[in-house]
């Protein structure tokens, strides 16, 4: 019985939305979920696109190569740099066709596949009313006294993987020595960010990595000021996450106008107090007070996705093998 | 004869269930042939640490047995229902219930610094044990006593009767029992520990802890290498059936015959009292304070929780009946040797691997998507399908043997036979691994979240994504929601077998 009322529901929520075109975006799931920036966007959107736009979550790469070109989505969502390269090997993805010049990002953006929707620096927070001087550089985080780090993996992690990339860009072939001198101020390694902030939350440890909007949360949400995010001298790698459009979308028109509303200010005003990050394509002066008062490096360090790609291994290989010992 | 036609068919439907998704995968990558360095390293530590956990947790599971046994006292029985709690945590979310006793800043290092003792350091290859075994401990406990149970109460009075010395009465009472429960239950625990991942990475503090299980997840999710991680899961798959098949030659059941009414006669003497006790409290102690950390975490917010949350849990209630339902149902074809085996399958597969191969299979017959929820459940009835024949085997087996013929004598066979005889003494048996599967089935993530949600939102997931936008607090007190409903529904079917 269930069952059937179930089946009546889905033919007769087909049928209603049966005049409007459905547009389909995959996407993370803590993107889709109420938390994210899922609903706010679907609803900004469908006002002006007479469409009914659908969040699919989930993982993004992998789901789409066991998919191939079969695949339901117009729209990906969500990706980072880390994987684009693989994504872009599917040959599943058309160009953005929206104009690289709109982004205000700290590196300039010449990729046409991927187009980033919101950025951070990758950096360390820390708790203020446990470390009075935060270190300035990864020397000085490594000469720290009492403070435990905890970080997340690089090879279960975006974060944890940017980290070790940041550490080979800056130490090159020393890169290995240096993560032997930090070892033994890492508490533990954890799966993935969740798992590394609740335990820096919870007291566990003085030091996460995470990014330096990641105060924001804490300022705006729980007017807690004492979270903060450790800037250093040499430098902090950039964090970009990006959208794409699908070659096989059967829906292209509104694909289109989807990747031009990523632009748009209504889009980049949701971004920062749901994903916690700086909005990709707006000039600072339009930022919320409480982001463009965060504390930002004066340079950024990128790795294009071939130069990530060829560096990745290795450098997760000497990440293993010092903090193995 | 019927009944291992019986098992021999759903044995098969389970193999093809359960293997059929990893063949899908590596028919659509290929497979893997060579191992590096770290891979081996990964098997090494992956295969130690759950020997070494599986073993602890048994062993340690064999005097609180016994106490709980010998010693009668008031709230018994809700200590043992209880101690279905840990199992059935989400693993996210127990971690930190650990570290928030064991930790840096944990209770124990906060009272030890108080009293000027150095602290101690929880993170390290003994972290991920002290894990393992608060997971699997209660379960060892709860199926030894089981097993200790339904000893026939007439042998006590023959034991007591005959003065026996206390080794004796080991080796004439007790030996029996652990040799017939002992080996499954260590193959068990060794099958959930092999596939442990997020546990042993946080708690292990690095890389050293890398298990098969997160080089699966790197392949897949990384490097996007599938045969890569086809090839590690059968690594997995191979490890867990040697394990049990292993298991299978160690217990030979003996049928002990009794009139099949439970006596307890026990006399502890106060020395034994007082030694009972104390083992009773440790690990009441151990097992408890974690949880309770997580209840005073969060109490204060459980009320003001979104109402999506709310919507989860009631889904997520659906699946677990749907799917303990389910693994019983399976789990009462299987309670042969061969279903053992083939029914450990459902924690020796890899969860990724798992969800990748059900996705591949589902696309030839439409959405996958659409049939989240029934995956789900199905997904959710294998994993608990080993820890349910467990439970159920060595009485099912004891029955068989006992009352067959003297059913057959009597003309009761067939449908008739499994209603009046079988199910009926096994009501017991059956309420607990109901109650294991609900339990479970609630805790799990649902392999099928890996690769797309579409609409189905369970409370594990709810409090995944609370985690993964700073709502720490919020999360603690979905868990506490969590625990409460796979804690109610463990606790009401249980209690169902018990006075049904």
């Amino acid at each position: 019985m269930r069952f059937l009322i179930f089946l009546t529901g889905i033919f007769l929520a087909t049928l209603a939305s049966a005049n409007k075109p459905i547009l389909t975006v995959y996407a993370p799931d803590y993107f889709v979920s109420e938390w994210g920036p899922g609903p706010s966007i679907e609803e900004a959107f469908e006002r002006i696109c007479e469409c009914d736009l659908k969040f699919s979550a989930g993982d993004l790469v992998p789901r789409l190569i066991l998919e191939g070109s079969s695949t339901e989505a117009d729209i990906v969502i969500g990706l980072n740099t880390d994987v684009t390269k693989k994504a872009r090997e599917t040959g599943l993805f058309a160009p953005h066709q929206q104009n690289n010049d709109s982004l205000f990002l700290p590196i300039k953006w010449s990729d046409d596949t991927f187009l980033p929707f919101n950025w951070s620096y990758v950096s360390f927070v820390y708790d203020q009313t446990k470390i009075s001087q935060p270190p300035k550089s990864f020397d000085e985080l490594a000469n720290m006294k009492n403070a435990k780090i905890v970080i997340q993996d690089p090879r279960s992690s975006i974060s944890g993987l940017a980290l070790v990339l940041w550490v080979k860009e800056i130490y090159g072939d020393k890169a290995e020595e240096y993560w032997s001198k930090l070892a033994p101020k890492i508490l533990t390694v954890t799966k993935g960010w969740s798992e590394a902030y609740g335990l820096f939350t919870s007291g566990e440890a003085e030091i996460v990595l995470s990014f330096n909007t990641s105060p924001a949360y804490h300022i705006s949400v729980e007017e807690d000021q004492t979270k903060k995010a450790a800037i250093f001298d040499e430098g902090h790698y950039a964090y970009f996450e990006l959208v794409g459009k699908l070659r096989s979308s059967n829906q292209p028109e509104l694909a289109n106008k989807f990747m031009q509303f990523v632009l748009s200010g209504e889009f980049q005003s949701l971004i920062p107090f749901t994903n916690w990050s700086y909005p990709a394509a707006q000039d600072r002066s339009k930022w919320p007070e409480v982001f463009s008062q965060l504390p930002y490096p004066e340079k950024a360090y990128f790795l294009d996705e071939d130069k990530a790609d060829k560096m990745r291994k290795k450098a997760i290989e000497e990440w293993r093998a010092a903090l193995s010992q | 004869m019927a009944r291992s036609t019986v098992a021999v068919i759903s044995s098969m439907f389970l193999v093809g269930l359960l293997l059929g998704p990893l063949i899908f995968l590596i028919n659509f990558s290929g497979l893997s042939l060579s191992l590096s360095i770290s891979d081996i390293a990964a098997i090494k530590f992956t295969f130690v640490q759950a020997a070494y956990s599986a073993t602890l947790s048994t062993v340690l599971a064999i005097p609180v047995a016994k106490a709980l046994l010998r010693q009668k006292f008031w709230g018994k029985s809700f200590v043992v229902l209880i101690l279905g709690a840990p199992f059935i945590l989400p693993v996210i979310v127990a971690v930190l219930g650990l570290i928030l006793v064991f930790g840096n800043n944990g209770i124990v290092n906060n009272f030890l610094n108080l009293i000027g003792l150095d602290s101690i350091k929880i993170y390290g290859f003994w972290g991920v044990i002290l894990a393992h075994v608060f997971f699997n401990l209660p379960l060892a406990i709860r199926i030894l006593l089981q097993a200790f149970n339904d000893m026939p109460g007439e042998q006590y009075r023959l034991v007591s009767s005959l003065k026996l010395s206390s080794a004796q009465k080991f080796l004439v009472l007790e030996w029996p029992v652990l040799k017939k429960v002992c080996p499954g239950v260590w193959a068990v625990i060794f099958a959930i520990c092999l596939s442990s991942f997020a546990v042993a990475l946080t708690l292990g503090g690095g890389p050293k802890a890398t298990t098969v299980e997160l080089a699966i997840y790197q392949a897949f999710f990384y490097d996007l290498d599938f045969s890569k991680a086809a090839q590690l899961a059968l690594i997995q798959i191979v490890l867990v059936f040697s394990v049990v098949f292993a298991s299978q030659f160690i217990v030979k059941p003996k049928t002990v015959f009794g009139l099949d009414i439970k006596i307890s006669n026990q006399n502890p003497s106060n020395f034994q009292k007082i030694m009972d006790t104390s083992v009773i409290i440790v690990t009441l102690l151990f097992i408890f304070i974690p949880i309770l950390v997580i209840f005073f975490y969060g109490f204060a917010n459980v009320f003001f929780l979104p109402f999506s949350v709310f919507k989860a849990a009631i889904l997520s209630i659906q699946i677990a009946i749907l799917s303990s339902f389910l693994s019983v149902f399976l789990g009462l074809c299987l309670t042969t040797n061969m279903g053992e085996m083939f029914g450990s399958l459902g924690i020796a597969i890899s969860p990724i691997v798992m969800g990748a191969g059900t996705f591949l299979m589902l696309k030839n017959f439409g959405n996958p998507y659409l049939l989240a929820v029934p995956v789900t459940a199905i997904v959710n009835a294998l994993v608990s399908l080993p820890f349910v024949i467990r439970i159920l085997k060595p009485s099912a087996v004891e029955i068989r043997t006992e009352f067959e013929n003297l059913s057959l004598s009597i003309g009761l066979t067939g449908i008739f036979w499994v209603w009046w005889v079988y199910l009926r003494r096994l009501k017991r048996q059956i309420g607990f691994s109901l109650g294991v599967a609900s339990a479970l089935s609630m805790g799990d993530l649902g392999v099928i979240v890996l690769f797309g949600s579409g609409e189905i939102a369970t409370l594990p997931l709810k409090i995944y994504q609370l985690m993964g936008s700073y709502r720490v607090d919020e999360a603690l007190a979905s868990a506490l929601l969590l625990s409460l409903l796979a804690f109610g529904s463990f606790a009401f079917f249980d209690k169902l077998g018990r006075i049904l």
